[in-house]
């Protein structure tokens, strides 16, 4: 029922249309709609309706939207109300009304806390095939999609001096004092409007109404440029050195949502308390609701969830309510004093029609469409938990409130301090507040406190209430007094094990509403106090957060950064479908008129590099620039083998090991100078080898006078391989090349522009690598593109690259996995004995050098079968193909167009022992079964006469 | 006769102005990273002083030369005297793009670095996922400086967080 007239727009519950006023909360339009059955709930289907006004709510969880971007239990009395708003049931079928599962109500006696731990614990093999998937499909909140989310999130960082959590009176005023201090203040609040627990009653403030105090004070701070105002926007969790997470709604063209990182020298927790309820019979029915939130629809929304309202309840807000709802002209028709007199049954299953009060041994029965209900107040105590805090016990107010300490830099403020009345939160933050500043080094300017309301807060404890029916305490997870009688009576006594034998405050709930409550009945039932039954722990996050919140910007090709290489334009000019190599992109082949497989334009690259030139894109090995005094020490150090021997202006390849002896990367190296290299690595470990030759110069030997830092981006790279890949170097440099013998390098200039020139092969041919500022990289690959094409040559892939590389058994990191040691790859003569280097004792353990070893050998096809397979298995040729008899595995594998076979890779125990012998390749995923000769690995030009040209 | 024609990280992709944001690259010109080789600092800071070029410290920039990293400093200089360093050209391996305009928010978005920072304060970071060096210049501008092979996933980010920030509307400021 709406008490007051408004503008409204419509929306939609389960496709009924109703109005609502644009910007209440869900839970208030529903109510102002007489909506009574909002929701079932998780465990029983039991018919549930509002309880709450604020992100506590149990009970009325939503889904918001349909199709992709639906989002699941969402909480109607957060959710904001727009023309258009579709709002739908959960955990229903086939309606809300009539929900059949709701039989799992009549079976509640079987289904108790625990029932699944006794009852499905055999056969064993069912509990994952039937019984779980049946009780997950019964249990259960909202479900998502199955679809990619199309809404779009943000996740962003901000940084202040004095973080204030929440803006009720204590939050404001704490926020204020920070502020005119001069600290840079972010006052985070949860609502979408600042007042807290003010916006929701009927205070004065200084003589006005208190909600005029609220918007004086906001006025003031919005217009103060060291203070950032974040409505809607809930601090989550607390972390280490003062960085906090919170989550923004925004829900604006798309933009649903930000998950914020805050951090903060200084934080003061404003957070308010909760509102508990008491633990009496069938307390769960539609219609029995907070008394807070029962005033914050009337006074705040103007709404009331009915005409004859019942108040029960241990405090000084049974006549608050009265007060507020009488006023309201909303019938009181009972103020139930919960220290005299006891609910102790409940009417009505999709709504509350009466209650039972039994006082002095007498039953009465009421006729009420609404009981408010309150058992008192706890503090938030929630963000001092995160870091393992305990909150301590307060008689006073029957609740726990925050441990000092309890979160490094943050202290506590108002009623989540435990003070309750307005005056006690204003003069108490302003205290707080103060201290903070001054504990920052700033000078307090001094604020007066405005005059409000003191009614001092009194409470004579309440928690359960004796009777027939389940007294329930965690609604949204249902469990009641009877589950946690039974948790001690099967000796989960301590209260952590009471959490999980019953479900109690878990998941997104955290204990909100009902944690004090249950460790209120587990203390009665163990017959020890509350303090020492303690609390159970409040995770982070404080309320739900999305994945897609935290992820936000990660999805999709957001995941990480893309590099493209200078030729990236030409590449995809030419119709080349690029793959991701370390973050590259690189071009996998380069299709001309006619081909229609990629193995066609492979073999068409690999024949043109064989006969005449081919050109391929290298900028994205990793180039590292070595500079020093220590340079050559650097590198025999790094490498197994010398290059201090290196003469300058020369080439050598190298193999560099980690500490434990197996093989980290390779590469060539080139000495430009006497103190000068520069080192290339392969794509993939570009980073790992800088960062291990960072690690090398700052911890393993200091004492080397050398510098290196990465040119990968500096230079771009071209290699340029086959018989006439002189001649066209030789047309596009300022001076002829063919001095440069295999494997040296020089200086040259390309029309006019200083580049480098590298003789080095990966293809077996002889071949060229010419480096040239990356600014000039585009241009000099058209160049060479068109020079090549002249000649009769072309771009080459990826693909092509592959199968050059395997035809000469070089070794790529297929091959040099992380497992291999130099032996396995047949290079350990290039580890030096003369010099230490990183790896070389380890290279050296028993067992790094046994023949029994997996080594690498070349594999040949000569059975029916042509085929071979990367990862498929070998085995003698006589045994059977499984895991035991297994003696190596396949690395690489290619179609030659050179050689009209296929060609492997392989590491195969004793296998350089075994060359001329025929084993059995299986690929069982593929279902390949093939005989294959061993041989060696290098299957063309064996001589390396082509290379030398 | 090559003629070989240069192209900028940024070519094609840049300037761009999205709500109140723009993106325009900044073209360094010739930098070398200079890295004193052990017991050279003090010489090679006077070296540098005589060609005219102020030794940065850890975290600054000066007017012709940048912090860079551990015992390394860039210099924006077309040549460098000799001295006791490890002197390589970075010309090249660089996209530089400034953000000015309403930008501590697009900022706040990428960077999880505190950019409460004195204009000239260079922060080595992260923005997105990438590695970065930002610089903070006079107005609230920055120098985003990422490798050049990212130019396109630092515009693409920016430009997205700048587009998310719009969508906001005016009272995005209350955020």
């Amino acid at each position: 029922m709406r008490l007051r007239s408004a503008d409204t727009v419509p929306f939609t519950f389960d496709g009924v249309t109703y109005q609502g006023v644009a910007g209440e909360t869900l839970a208030a339009a529903l109510i102002a709609n007489d909506v009574k059955l909002v929701a079932r709930s998780f465990k029983y289907h039991r018919p549930r309706g509002i309880m709450s006004a604020g992100s506590e709510e149990p009970n009325a969880l939503v889904a918001i939207g349909r199709g992709a971007a639906a989002e699941p239990n969402v909480r109607a009395t957060v959710q904001e109300v727009y023309a258009g708003l579709e709002a739908f049931s959960q955990n229903a079928w086939p309606t809300l009304k009539t929900d059949l599962m709701a039989v799992n109500d009549l079976a509640s006696p079987f289904l108790g806390a625990g029932f699944y731990y006794k009852t499905f614990m055999w056969p064993k093999a069912f509990w994952e095939k039937l019984y779980e998937p049946v009780i997950r499909r019964a249990a259960g909140l909202g479900g998502l999609s199955g679809k990619p989310d199309p809404d779009t999130y943000e996740k962003a960082f901000a940084f202040c001096d004095v973080l204030v959590i929440g803006a009720g009176p204590a939050g404001l005023m704490a926020a204020f004092v920070a502020a005119t201090a001069g600290a840079d203040v972010i006052l985070a609040e949860e609502d979408t409007a600042l007042g807290g627990r003010l916006l929701a009653e009927v205070e004065d403030i200084d003589g006005a109404p208190a909600l005029d105090w609220v918007a004086g004070m906001e006025a003031q701070l919005r217009v103060m440029p060291n203070v950032r105002i974040m409505t809607r926007t809930t601090v989550t969790g607390a972390y280490d050195q003062g960085t906090f997470g919170a989550h923004e709604r925004v829900d604006r063209d798309g933009l649903k949502s930000a998950f914020w990182r805050i951090v903060a020298k200084r934080s003061i927790l404003c957070a308010g308390a909760l509102e508990r309820s008491i633990a009496f019979p069938n307390n769960d029915r539609p219609g029995i609701m907070m008394a807070g939130a029962v005033r914050a629809y009337v006074n705040r929304w103007g709404v009331s969830a009915g005409q004859r309202v019942a108040i029960y309840g241990n405090n000084g807000d049974v006549a608050r309510t009265a007060r507020d709802l009488t006023a309201a002209g909303i019938e009181v028709v009972a103020e139930i004093d919960a220290t005299q007199a006891q609910v102790i049954r409940t009417k009505g299953r999709h709504g509350l029609t009466a209650i039972t009060v039994e006082h002095d041994g007498v039953a009465e029965q009421i006729d009420c469409d609404v009981l408010a209900v309150t058992g008192g107040w706890n503090p938030t105590v929630h963000l001092t938990c995160h870091m393992n805090g305990r909150p301590v016990w307060d008689d006073k107010i029957a609740s726990f409130t925050p441990s000092a300490g309890a979160v490094p830099g943050m202290v506590t403020a108002g009623a989540c301090h435990g003070v309750f009345d307005t005056m006690g939160c204003l003069a108490d933050a302003a205290q707080i507040a103060e201290a903070v500043v001054k504990n920052l080094g700033m000078k307090v300017v001094p604020t007066d406190l405005p005059d409000a309301d003191a009614t001092p807060y009194q409470i004579t404890p309440v928690w359960s209430v004796e009777g027939k029916g389940r007294k329930w305490i965690d609604f949204q997870n249902d469990v009641h007094v009877k589950d946690i009688k039974l948790a001690a009576q099967e000796n989960f006594r301590s209260v952590e094990h009471m959490k999980r034998y019953t479900t109690q405050g878990m998941a997104p709930d955290q204990g909100k509403s009902s944690n004090v409550v249950a460790l209120a009945v587990l203390a009665d039932v163990t017959g020890r106090g509350i303090p020492e039954t303690g609390t159970t722990t409040f995770r982070p996050p404080f309320v739900p957060v999305p994945i897609a919140a935290m992820g936000a910007g990660g999805a999709g090709m957001g995941f990480a950064p893309q590099r493209f290489t200078t030729s990236h334009g030409a590449s995809v000019a030419a119709g080349a479908p690029m793959i991701e190599a370390g973050l590259w992109y690189r071009p996998s082949y380069f299709p001309v008129d006619g081909e229609k497989t990629w193995r066609q334009s492979c073999d068409r690259e690999v024949n043109m590099v064989r006969n005449t030139v081919g050109i391929v894109d290298v900028s994205t090995l990793g180039k590292i620039d070595i500079q020093g005094p220590d340079a050559a020490a650097l590198l025999d150090f790094v490498y197994a083998n010398t290059f201090s021997t290196l003469k300058v202006g020369r080439v050598r390849y190298g193999l560099m090991l980690r500490e434990d002896g197996h093989v980290l990367d390779d590469g060539t190296t080139a000495r430009l100078g006497e103190m000068h290299y520069v080192m290339t690595t392969t794509t993939a470990a570009a980073g790992l080898v800088m960062r291990h030759l960072e690690f090398v110069l700052q911890v393993l030997r200091p004492d080397l006078d050398a510098r290196v830092i990465s040119v990968t981006e500096q230079w771009a790279q071209f290699g340029v391989a086959g018989p006439k890949s002189r001649e066209l170097l030789n047309a596009m440099t300022d001076a002829p090349i063919d001095a440069l013998p295999y494997m040296g390098c020089m200086d040259v200039n390309v029309g006019g522009v200083a580049a480098r020139l590298f003789r080095i092969s990966f293809s077996g041919e002889m071949a060229y690598e010419l480096a040239v500022p990356a600014r000039f990289g585009a241009s000099a690959y058209d160049t060479l593109i068109d020079r090549a094409a002249a000649l009769g040559g072309g771009p080459y892939g990826m693909e092509a690259l592959n199968v050059l590389r395997i035809e000469k058994g070089f070794i790529t990191h297929a091959e040099i996995h992380g497992r291999v040691t130099a032996f396995d790859i047949g290079m350990d003569r290039m580890v030096s004995l003369k010099k230490d280097c990183v790896g070389q004792a380890m290279s050296r353990r028993i067992g790094m050098l046994d023949d029994g070893r997996a080594q690498l050998v070349g594999l040949k096809p000569v059975g029916a079968v042509k085929q071979l397979s990367a990862g498929a298995h070998l085995f003698d040729s006589t045994a059977a193909p499984v895991r035991e008899n297994g003696q190596g595995y396949v690395t690489s594998v290619c179609f030659s167009p050179t050689l009209g076979a296929s060609l492997g890779l392989a590491f195969l125990d004793h296998g350089r022992a075994r060359h001329g012998k025929v084993i059995r390749m299986v690929d069982h995923v593929r279902g390949l079964d093939a005989q294959v000769e061993v041989c060696d690995p290098v299957f063309f030009d064996p001589e390396g006469g082509r290379v030398r040209g | 006769m090559v003629e070989l024609k240069a192209k900028s990280p940024c070519a094609g992709l840049l300037p761009l102005t999205v709500g109140d944001v723009t993106l325009t690259e900044t073209e360094q010109g010739p930098m070398w990273s200079v890295a004193p080789f052990q017991g050279e600092e003090k010489a090679c800071v006077a070296a540098l002083k005589k060609a005219g070029v102020a030794w940065p410290d850890v975290g600054a920039r000066t007017e012709n030369a940048m912090w860079f990293g551990l015992d390394q400093v860039i210099v924006f200089a077309d040549a460098l005297p000799p001295i006791p360093a490890a002197l390589t050209d970075q010309s090249d391996g660089w996209a530089v793009v400034r953000v000015s305009g309403g930008v501590v928010d697009v900022m706040a978005r990428l960077v999880l670095v505190d950019l409460r920072v004195p204009a000239g304060t260079v922060l080595r970071t992260l923005v997105g996922y990438m590695t970065a060096h930002i610089t903070c210049l006079e107005g609230g501008s920055f120098d985003v400086m990422v490798m050049r092979s990212m130019a396109r996933t630092l515009v693409h980010d920016l430009t997205t967080a700048a587009q998310a920030l719009a969508a906001r509307g005016a009272s995005g400021g209350h955020i």
